[in-house]
């Protein structure tokens, strides 16, 4: 698929029908100036210990770098590896509906810090409402969000715009039409997205 | 180096011989998904002890009760031949008589063998009980560090698993009873290189059980 194709079929993917007409909107998942010359789709898994290594180690540094400069804007797309991570769903519902109340990202930071407590339980659910509490949210709002389908419909409605786009495995970042797969060092993203911001510049 | 997480399916067939040296699936059995060597692992820490002990009194001992225990098992499979060809009366009372005789042989050799094999093979459990002390911590060590854990499935009726893994080195490994030596067992531990793995006499060994 030649990366044009492949913006294409992520935008589409993203703007589809339950997306366009979603509760949340991307802005409440995304970070970094709307008007930045470069986009990154993360499409991220919140079971993969490797999407865990990127959002600690990497990220921090990237968002210091790129996004609060207003160089990047950061577009986060569940993708959520069911076969091998039987919590991720709802661990991406529960990062879904904070976003309703503009926290995703601060949810976002707590699942990938406590991710090897939630990950083995065989119910996760009391766990994650515990963070409600860590995050302020307004704890039957949540609870009503999470029992919700269009939750689930939401993110499997990233999750297959992300197999359109041509990511297998976790994380997957979309960047300017091409893919990076996996936890890469941040030195790599920092190559990457200053070429890009130089050329965009020029 | 993995720095992703990908989903993969793996199938497995187990097949062992048969009775009869007939390549048979293996139903029931349960086989482990590993993400590093097992064998490997074992060899090491072995390598820093002494050898197994007792081993050549064992191999003697399961020498001795494979004897009646072979010819128990041709008495058995020529009485189950003449029964379902409708054999006469009379030859079917004579292989009874074989039978019960092959039977009462092998009751005798447990009886004179078996609390020499298990006082054996206690010396055994000791020894390996001190020789893989180490091996829960090392391989969780090892699991931790590639992000994966131990799965398993069990084979269906046709000698067939499948599972999902991760990403990554994976080896399969299982062991099964060898139908014509109690003291024997089929032992795998096989790299997982493609779809679809083989556990057949080809890719395990018979290894004694010690």
């Amino acid at each position: 698929m030649s990366s044009n194709l492949l913006a294409a079929v992520l935008l589409a993917s993203l703007a589809a029908p339950a997306l366009a007409q979603s509760p949340i909107p991307m802005s409440a998942r995304s970070k970094g100036s709307p008007t930045a010359p470069i986009t990154v789709y993360e499409m991220s898994d919140f079971q993969c210990p490797f999407c865990r290594r990127h959002a600690m180690e990497a990220f921090p540094a990237i968002e210091n770098e790129f996004v609060k400069t207003g160089k990047v804007r950061w577009i986060f797309v569940n993708y959520p590896l069911t076969s091998i991570h039987p919590n991720a769903v709802p661990a991406a519902a529960f990062a879904m509906c904070a976003a309703k109340f503009d926290k995703f990202w601060p949810a976002h930071d707590l699942l990938f810090l406590h991710q090897e407590t939630w990950a083995p339980l065989k119910n996760p659910a009391p766990f994650l409402m515990t963070l409600v509490d860590s995050l302020k949210l307004p704890k039957p709002a949540m609870a009503a969000c999470l029992e919700k389908q269009e939750t689930v419909a939401l993110i499997k409605a990233d999750a297959d715009g992300a197999v359109k786009s041509g990511a297998q495995s976790t994380p997957t970042f979309y960047i300017d039409g091409s893919l990076i797969v996996g936890a890469q060092p941040v030195e790599l993203f920092r190559y990457v997205l200053d070429s890009l911001y130089r050329a965009k510049k020029k | 180096m993995v720095t992703a997480c990908r989903a993969r399916t793996a199938t497995i067939r187990v097949s062992i011989p048969d009775l009869n040296g007939v390549e048979t699936p293996v139903p029931g059995l349960v086989v482990s998904f590993l993400p590093y060597n097992r064998d490997s692992i074992l060899t090491a820490l072995e390598g820093k002890a002494g050898p197994r002990p007792r081993t050549r009194e064992l191999d003697s001992l399961f020498q001795g009760f494979r004897t009646p225990f072979i010819a128990y098992l041709k008495a058995n499979a020529r009485l189950d031949s003449l029964r379902s060809g409708g054999a006469p009366a009379g030859s079917m009372a004579a292989a009874a008589d074989s039978l019960a005789a092959a039977r009462a042989a092998l009751g005798q050799a447990r009886e004179q063998l078996g609390p020499a094999m298990e006082a054996n093979r206690a010396v055994v459990r000791q020894w390996e009980d001190s020789v893989y002390r180490d091996y829960s911590l090392i391989t969780r060590s090892m699991g931790e560090r590639v992000f994966a854990n131990p799965v398993a499935d069990t084979t269906d009726a046709v000698g067939w698993a499948t599972i999902t893994l991760t990403n990554g080195r994976w080896w399969a490994t299982a062991h099964s009873i060898d139908p014509t030596d109690p003291n024997r067992q089929w032992y795998w531990n096989v790299a997982i290189t493609g779809d679809t793995v083989f556990l057949s006499p080809q890719t395990g060994r018979r290894r004694p059980r010690y």
